[in-house]
């Protein structure tokens, strides 16, 4: 229930948090905790030192650039929940911030500390999959580097930042053009809960109503966001319907291997991605036509 | 077996004739709810004592296993540990804790902390004191522990078996209790039925979950030599015989003490065993020692419900009407018999439930395994035996063709027959049943929700509609242990009260109850108010149990909904009693014949005369100082004090007793929708009608049954523990256990039906636990779904991946799960 | 490991406290066994429950997932500063004169969560306030009472504002 002890710091700039990450052996980045103070609670992870980045200001920000909206990595769930920029823009997101854990873990939880924690069932993975976001990591010394979402989610709980050296600083999400929508899907037992099986689908669909480009993501059917790409195959110029969006979630699942545990069997998540596909496509296409709000 | 005999009807009658009916029946804003929305109630964590320490427990992460050695020289040796105890340092300060079973399970051996072998995964191994929550915690992760796996049995049927693994070597068999009744003809209807409906049902495990988990400040004062014990136990006194020879101190010496207390759900009955050891550690120490559990250790190995598992066949006339039933259990029952089978021998009884079955054979097995130990919880056992009895009724409709209102309403014990005796020799003490059917079905426009499910089901959509009915009994007899221990001097269901006025006329309550959330001292005081007619502001009710204060019997405690037929009665008693000497007195100040006094209003006056009238204050400021003025002879004071005990008699040589003495009835109508592609069920429409007797108050007894409502759609579709082959449980946190939030619990319409019992003063019955009825009509629904696919549940529990294989199965030919 | 114990100062329910606690501190045990705000309650171990929810800087959050050096300088209500001298605020009254509380346990969690609900949206639909308490487990009342509750406080703040 009480973590085990820990040093602890708390500093006000980002540099000073890279040089403390580089420098303590065994620390770990403290983030909006919801995920990392319960590890501890348990016991399941015993840091020996925590840099708490909730100070630091400057890492807390929605703006926008070109296009683009850039967060900050320390903004918390509510506050991109709430943006009428999200909602509007990128409507998956919006959706699966709305479904993510409970109001208490909104107002706490940030976007960076989800996306460095690289659950597999956690909600925003797979949707950063499938709009393509990209992640801008820092490293003490001023270094960056963008990481592109496709490359970002490595395994279970890893992801492509440099263990002890680099820090997810911002998230940023590219414009995807007129005639664009997305949709989020997610089947738990109840609504707090980590999905059994969850889906982000987005889209752009041409006036002609034929799929110009789609992104197809699973989670928590594999150890990271698994792109459904035989379902992206079959949507690829093709107008959708019922039948169509049948056949692209037959393909897009077909070669899941999910796994089993004790809320549902390999089996159970492999029909209900399926069905999930399927219903997220004809969602996000309807968007995407501008017929759906 | 229709009618109870008149000698007895009048045996159970009590008499209210001094209740006004002007208090009773309103819905008063419960006393309790003030201090508790301003976060000022006093849990047990909230005690906070001088130099008070803190314990902590290993546990072990086996499920079977023998210790072969224990390492605790680096815990001891930590700045701020005060004591670190393991099985050996407790079986040198106390006996095993005693055996309510028959031998040969009488011989099982249970301590607090594991001796020799641990038996189920999160039995406590050893315990720390520190100075500190953390420090306790630290040091229970240096504690190094060899042990020795055994292999675990997990599964009660396969318990039985000849060279199954035994949890208690000492026995020699996992069977810790056999019991087979017989009533009626069996034989006879079996053979000459139209029809037999068999089936094999299984009740889930799962647990009560209640918010606040176990948790006891233990302080001993050496000074006074007096033991305190703040618990949040449901049945203080029980254990005290426990406590007493663990502690070796007499009673006068332990007091024990509840306050508020975050739900129970019957999982709050067997924590005696913390509190025996923080007990010993206090003594030890001489300094408060504090426990308080975690939700892991609460999930993992506080209490679970007794797992059933039944072969149910009805003898059946073709017209619908069940003429016998028989059925053979194997109850599952963990790793110690710490409160079952107490719960499966009750219900022996209404087997028969609400109905006019003439005949029972009842084969029960109570059968040790190495997972968490049973107890009685929400439904105090009648949940699995209720949910038998009303699945082959829909099994029997099914079969038949009939809907199942209609056989349920072919099959429904009568208004005219009650009080009804069962062939169990159980008493039913009011209701109107078949009416109760009746307005529950228009209220829930049922026949309305059938034509639309026909509608709904041409358009592809999968809904289904239950029916249940449930009998509700409360107030148990203690003798029901008799049917497995003939030999245990336990029997019958006792409570006190004291009702005391005060020199300024206001009244004190105390009582012997330790609710947890019931609204006792808001009831309590409604009933004191009713009979004195006197402001229910002007009573004050003390909070929770004292033994110290406390009038009690050893059944006192809350558990079993015991509290509305058998506490209220003796605070009726004490009420009624008071009332008559403060009529005396009044009598005598007001020179006015006694008979003519009238108690009304806050005074008492003469009926003849109402110029002669004195204020009730008055009156008790002489009791209490102006003695001299009372008559001669008269003892001074206004204190009554009243223990009432229910007629209730042992199992006669037959074994058929009365177990209960109220029995509330309630019918749900559920209406269900399955989406077809992810089996996700969803409840579409909730309707309750409850038969409680006279409603004390209507905020309380809603809420009740809002809350059965919610275990009930819980345990159908969110909670259930799963256990793999070696004992391991699966899902011990808040994480995979799922306690539905206010997003899964449906809105619900509740109805009420009063049918007052003529069996307590008060004609309130015991009510709270028909989340009984909540499962069964749940899982009715889901299974009335699937249906037309040919697919049947035998499960107390459905959950999505179910229900789609059901579905998917169905399309392929084989429908059962 | 050495712990170097932190020096914090909180403003809990309008008035500042200052304490000396380890990092590992949790909030929810600052409050409770070093403050003495018993009112906050602990139901879980993993986050779920909501037993232990205050509002910190004007947002709910769960006390058992914020360290309480976390705290240092920021404003936490708890239910204890929800009434005013002595006067019960709207939400407390409502959820007594509806019941919505049995054990009381969750209670104090309910309120905190609702009280951030109304304080952003003074109108609640049936299935936003559903919504605002999914992180507040109760074993008692099946919600029933609760939701009605919340809705009229919302009622009687919005009106009394009106007014």
């Amino acid at each position: 229930m009480r973590p085990a002890p820990f040093e602890y710091y708390a500093p006000t700039s980002l540099e000073e948090a890279l040089r403390l990450l580089s420098e303590k052996e065994g620390a770990k980045l403290l983030a909006g905790g919801q995920s990392l103070l319960a590890l501890m609670k348990l016991r399941l992870l015993a840091p020996t030192a925590l840099i708490d980045l909730n100070r630091i200001r400057e890492l807390r920000y929605i703006k926008e650039e070109d296009g683009w909206l850039l967060i900050g990595a320390m903004t918390i769930y509510d506050e991109l929940e709430q943006s009428p920029l999200i909602r509007e823009r990128y409507p998956a997101l919006h959706e699966a911030l709305y479904r993510l854990g409970d109001q208490q873990v909104r107002n706490r939880g940030t976007i960076g500390g989800s996306l460095a924690h690289a659950d597999p069932s956690a909600n925003l993975p797979p949707v950063m999959v499938a709009l393509k976001a990209q992640m801008v990591a820092a490293r003490a010394g001023g270094g960056r580097r963008v990481i592109q979402a496709d490359e970002f989610f490595v395994d279970a709980f890893t992801t492509a930042l440099e263990p002890d050296k680099e820090a997810l600083v911002e998230v940023r999400l590219p414009p995807w053009p007129r005639g664009s929508g997305g949709a989020y899907m997610k089947l738990s037992k109840r609504e707090i809960d980590f999905s059994i099986v969850e889906v982000a689908v987005q889209m752009t669909v041409g006036d002609d109503g034929g799929v110009k480009e789609a992104r197809v993501v699973l989670g928590s059917v594999a150890p990271k966001p698994y792109r459904a790409v035989g379902a992206e195959e079959v949507l690829a110029g093709a107008k959708v319907d019922e039948g169509l969006a049948a056949r692209a979630a037959e393909a897009g699942t077909r070669d899941l291997e999910p796994p089993s545990d004790v809320q549902a069997s390999s089996w159970y998540r492999k029909e209900v991605s399926r069905v999930l596909v399927k219903r997220a496509i004809l969602k996000a296409y309807a968007r995407a036509r501008g017929m759906e709000q | 077996m229709s009618k109870a005999p008149p000698e007895i009807i009048s045996l159970y009658t009590q008499d209210s004739s001094a209740l006004t009916l002007k208090w009773l029946g309103k819905p008063l804003k419960p006393k309790e709810d003030y201090r508790l929305v301003r976060g000022r109630g006093t849990f047990v964590d909230d005690v906070q004592l001088p130099r008070m320490t803190y314990m902590a427990f290993l546990r072990s992460p086996y499920s079977h296993a023998r210790i072969k050695r224990i390492d605790v020289s680096r815990a001891k040796s930590m700045p701020g540990v005060l004591l670190v105890w393991t099985g050996d340092d407790i079986k040198k300060r106390m006996r095993p804790l005693p055996q309510a079973t028959p031998p040969p399970a009488r011989n099982a051996i249970d301590y607090p902390l594991a001796v020799d072998k641990v038996r189920f995964q999160g039995e406590p191994v050893a315990m720390v004191v520190a100075e500190s929550r953390y420090i306790a915690e630290d040091a229970v992760n240096q504690i190094d522990v060899d042990y020795e796996p055994l292999p675990a049995v997990v599964d009660a049927e396969r318990a039985l078996e000849p060279g199954a693994p035994l949890v208690h070597e000492e026995v020699g068999t996992n069977l810790i209790a056999h019991v087979h009744y017989k009533w009626g003809d069996v034989d006879y209807y079996f053979q000459h039925a139209d029809l037999v409906v068999e089936a094999k049902f299984h009740y889930h495990r799962f647990t009560g979950a209640p918010l606040e988990t176990n948790a006891v400040v233990a302080d001993y004062d050496e000074r006074a030599d007096v033991m305190t014990i703040y618990c949040n136990n449901q049945a203080p006194m029980e254990w005290l015989p426990q406590l007493s020879a663990g502690l070796n101190m007499p009673y006068p010496k332990l007091r024990v003490v509840t306050r508020d207390i975050g739900g129970g759900f019957g999982t709050k009955l067997i924590n005696y065993v913390y509190m025996i050891l923080a007990a010993l550690a206090s003594k030890e120490l001489k300094r408060p020692v504090k426990y308080m559990e975690t939700r892991t250790e609460n999930l993992q190995a506080a209490a679970h419900n007794a797992e059933r598992t039944c072969t149910v066949s009805a003898a059946v006339r073709k017209d619908g009407t069940v003429l016998a039933l028989r059925m053979r259990c194997v109850d599952d029952d963990g790793a110690y018999s710490r409160h079952e089978p107490a719960g499966m021998t009750v219900w022996a009884q209404v087997s028969t439930g609400m109905y006019k079955i003439r005949a029972l054979e009842n084969d029960y097995y109570a059968v040790f395994t190495n997972k968490c130990p049973s107890t009685s919880i929400r439904g105090f056992s009648r949940a699995p035996h209720l949910f038998m009895i009303e699945r082959i009724m829909d099994r029997i409709a099914r079969k038949l063709g009939m809907d199942p209102a209609e056989i349920r309403m072919k099959n429904l014990v009568g208004p005219e027959e009650m009080p009804y005796m069962t062939p169990s020799g159980g008493i039913y003490d009011s209701g109107n049943w078949p009416e109760g059917l009746r307005r529950a079905l228009e209220a829930a426009d049922y026949w309305g929700w059938r034509k639309r499910q026909e509608e709904l089901r041409r358009q592809g959509r999968i809904i289904g509609v239950g029916v249940v009915v449930g009998s509700d009994s409360a107030g148990p007899n203690m003798a029901q242990v008799k049917m497995y221990n003939p030999g245990l001097p336990y029997t019958g269901g006792t409570e006190g009260a004291l009702v005391q006025m005060t020199p300024d006329g206001k009244v004190r309550v105390i009582l012997g109850s330790s609710p947890q959330g019931m609204g006792h001292e808001t009831t309590a005081a409604q009933v004191v108010a009713d009979v004195l007619d006197i402001s229910y502001d002007d009573i004050y009710v003390q909070t929770g149990f004292d033994s110290f204060s406390s009038v009690y019997t050893m059944h006192s405690g809350t558990y079993g909904s015991r509290f509305a037929p058998i506490g209220l009665s003796a605070v009726y008693l004490a009420a009624a009693r008071l009332k008559e000497k403060l009529a005396k007195m009044a009598a005598y100040l007001l020179k006015c014949p006694e008979g003519d006094v009238v108690i009304e209003n806050g005074a008492a006056r003469c009926a003849k005369d109402p110029q002669r009238s004195m204020e009730l204050r008055r009156i008790a400021r002489i009791a209490y100082g102006n003695v001299n003025e009372l008559p001669p002879g008269m003892e001074p004071g206004l204190y009554s004090l009243a223990i009432f005990r229910p007629p209730f008699q042992n199992p006669d040589e037959n074994r058929r007793a009365n177990l209960a003495l109220t029995y509330s009835y309630n019918v749900h109508v559920v209406v269900v929708e399955i989406d077809p592609e992810t089996g996700m069920p969803k409840i579409l429409s909730y309707t309750a009608l409850e038969d409680s007797g006279r409603i004390v108050n209507p905020l309380i007894v809603d809420g009740q049954v809002h809350g059965a409502i919610a275990h009930g759609v819980a345990e159908a579709l969110y909670e259930k523990y799963h256990y793999d082959e070696d004992g391991n449980l699966l899902n011990p946190t808040f994480v995979d256990y799922l306690a539905p939030t206010a997003l899964e619990i449906p809105d619900m319409k509740v109805i009420h039906m009063e049918t007052p019992s003529p069996f307590t003063p008060t004609g309130a019955k015991g009510m709270g636990e028909g989340g009984g009825t909540a499962v069964q009509a749940v899982i009715s629904a889901v299974e009335d779904a699937l249906a037309p696919l040919g697919g049947e549940l035998g499960e107390s529990h459905a959950d999505p991946e179910t229900i789609l294989r059901i579905l998917k199965g169905a399309a392929r030919g084989k429908s059962e799960v | 490991m050495s712990q170097e114990l932190r020096h914090i100062r909180v403003k809990v329910n309008g008035q500042w406290y200052e304490a000396d606690v380890e990092p590992r501190m949790l909030l929810v045990d600052l409050l409770r066994d070093v403050l003495g705000f018993t009112g906050v309650h602990i139901g879980c171990d993993t986050g779920h429950c909501g037993a232990c929810t205050v509002i910190m800087d004007g947002r709910s959050v769960k006390s058992c997932m914020v360290l309480a050096v976390q705290a240092d300088g920021s404003e936490i209500m708890t239910v204890e500063g929800m009434e005013k001298d002595g006067q019960l605020h709207p939400l407390q009254e409502a959820f007594w004169e509806n019941h919505a509380l049995q054990c009381g346990y969750c209670t104090p969690g309910q309120l905190m969560s609702a009280y951030f609900l109304l304080s952003r949206n003074p109108n609640p639909s049936e299935e936003e306030i559903r919504k605002a308490i999914e992180g507040n487990l109760c074993r008692c009342t099946g919600y029933v009472n609760i939701v009605k509750a919340i809705k009229a406080a919302a009622l009687k703040m919005s009106s009394s504002k009106a007014g």
